[in-house]
């Protein structure tokens, strides 16, 4: 080996070393507060209030892998949460949020019914260091859609149709959305049929 | 923002597509130039002659982890966008001594299989072709491994979480161990080579 590549490599070797010595002494590799502050006072006062979103599909990929750190907020109210949540969500409300127990480079996923809630949620945790809170987009509905009955269609077929079935979802076949695309007039001929209810208010029987 | 690498890109898109190329190009010369394309050089590290590929892809993993460690600090890069694979004990176990064999017998894995394929090797192109009909009879054979497929499921570990340690601690530690590693591999390189120069003077 030449003089002049065992420098290089001293160097390497010498400049390896002093950036893991330096990550033991930063500790944690979340963005520095340094680099979070970076600009004028004015310009973040300034700045547009837009919440980072997150899809459904990808919420359910970190709550299958157990992704480290990872709440998921629901802000629905106890009603609806006990009706209908998503796996791992914890019911909390707006007011909550102050106090809420949880360290800053955790992940946390807002979701509710609510466009104007779920801003003010995130940009209550935002303001507060949280710089991994994200809000799902579609909320619960859209859960409902992409990961409990999503229409599978092309490459990643197979894969949202296993992340389904991890949260006991039901993925469709997009043939049952060209059957029905193919066949428009079904929808109308409900529309068309007699009332469904029969003279006490109660669901009439089909088919009897 | 995620930059330099557009990892929000969804799963398949061109752009996704090109980077993954580009990457792979790039891995591929280096394997090339480390001299990884050739099965002598692979069976070395066997022989304990020539660990040129401990020392190669210990670097590879030191330096990946500190620049996602310092990306990450310097808030180009969000590791929680990061794909960490899950972890499942059984299969990786069976499929870490199919692998292990199989690199034992060919010289070859299948990273360096495809550079010496691409420069020309017959016996590169044997294994990646070895390896495409293992790839065709595992996911034939998966529905009747069901069991064994999903064995041992523990999620995404990482070392710090497993360990209880701060990932900047775990960083050192890692690199520590690659240097100290570096060290014993090069004493037994020396160890190793020193009759052969003997005999040829």
């Amino acid at each position: 080996m030449s003089a002049s590549l065992r420098d290089v490599r001293r160097a390497l070797v010498a400049g390896g070393l002093m950036l893991a010595v330096l990550a033991a002494v930063v500790g944690s590799p979340a963005p520095s507060t340094r680099v979070a502050s970076s600009g004028s006072e004015d310009a973040r006062r300034l700045a547009p209030v837009v919440p980072a979103n997150l899809g459904a599909l990808q919420l359910a990929a970190w709550i299958r892998e157990g992704s480290r750190e990872l709440r998921v907020l629901d802000l629905r109210g106890d009603s609806a949460y006990e009706a209908r949540h998503i796996p791992s969500a914890e019911p909390i409300q707006l007011s909550q949020l102050d106090t809420l127990a949880s360290s800053v480079d955790a992940t946390l996923v807002l979701y509710s019914d609510d466009d104007v809630r779920d801003i003010q949620a995130w940009a209550n945790l935002a303001a507060r260091g949280h710089r991994r809170a994200y809000v799902l987009s579609g909320g619960m509905s859209s859960w409902m859609e992409e990961v409990m009955e999503p229409m599978l269609h092309g490459d990643s077929a197979d894969y949202v149709a296993a992340l389904s079935r991890y949260f006991g979802g039901a993925p469709r076949a997009a043939r049952a959305r060209e059957e029905r695309v193919s066949r428009p007039d079904t929808k109308e001929a409900e529309e068309r049929a007699p009332a469904t209810t029969d003279a006490f208010g109660e669901p009439a029987r089909r088919g009897c | 923002m995620i930059a330099p690498f557009p990892l929000s890109l969804p799963s398949g898109s061109v752009g996704t597509l090109g980077v993954a190329f580009a990457v792979g190009i790039g891995f591929g010369w280096c394997l090339e130039r480390a001299g990884l394309g050739s099965a002598r050089k692979l069976m070395g590290q066997f022989h304990l002659t020539d660990l040129a590929v401990f020392k190669v892809m210990f670097s590879a993993i030191v330096t990946a982890m500190l620049g996602l460690f310092w990306l990450s600090w310097l808030g180009a890069l969000d590791l929680g966008r990061v794909y960490v694979p899950e972890t499942f004990i059984g299969p990786q176990l069976a499929g870490g001594l199919v692998f292990g064999a199989g690199m034992a017998l060919a010289g070859l894995c299948p990273g360096t299989s495809c550079v010496a394929a691409a420069t020309g090797r017959i016996d590169g192109l044997a294994v990646v072709g070895g390896f495409f009909t293992g790839v065709l009879a595992t996911g034939l054979l998966v529905p009747k491994l069901g069991s064994l497929y999903a064995g041992g499921a523990r999620g995404s570990l990482t070392l710090d979480a497993l360990l209880g340690m701060r990932p900047g601690v775990m960083t050192l530690v890692v690199v520590a161990c690659a240097m100290a590693g570096f060290v014993v591999a090069e004493w037994i390189e020396h160890q190793t080579a020193a009759p052969r120069v003997e005999t040829e003077s």
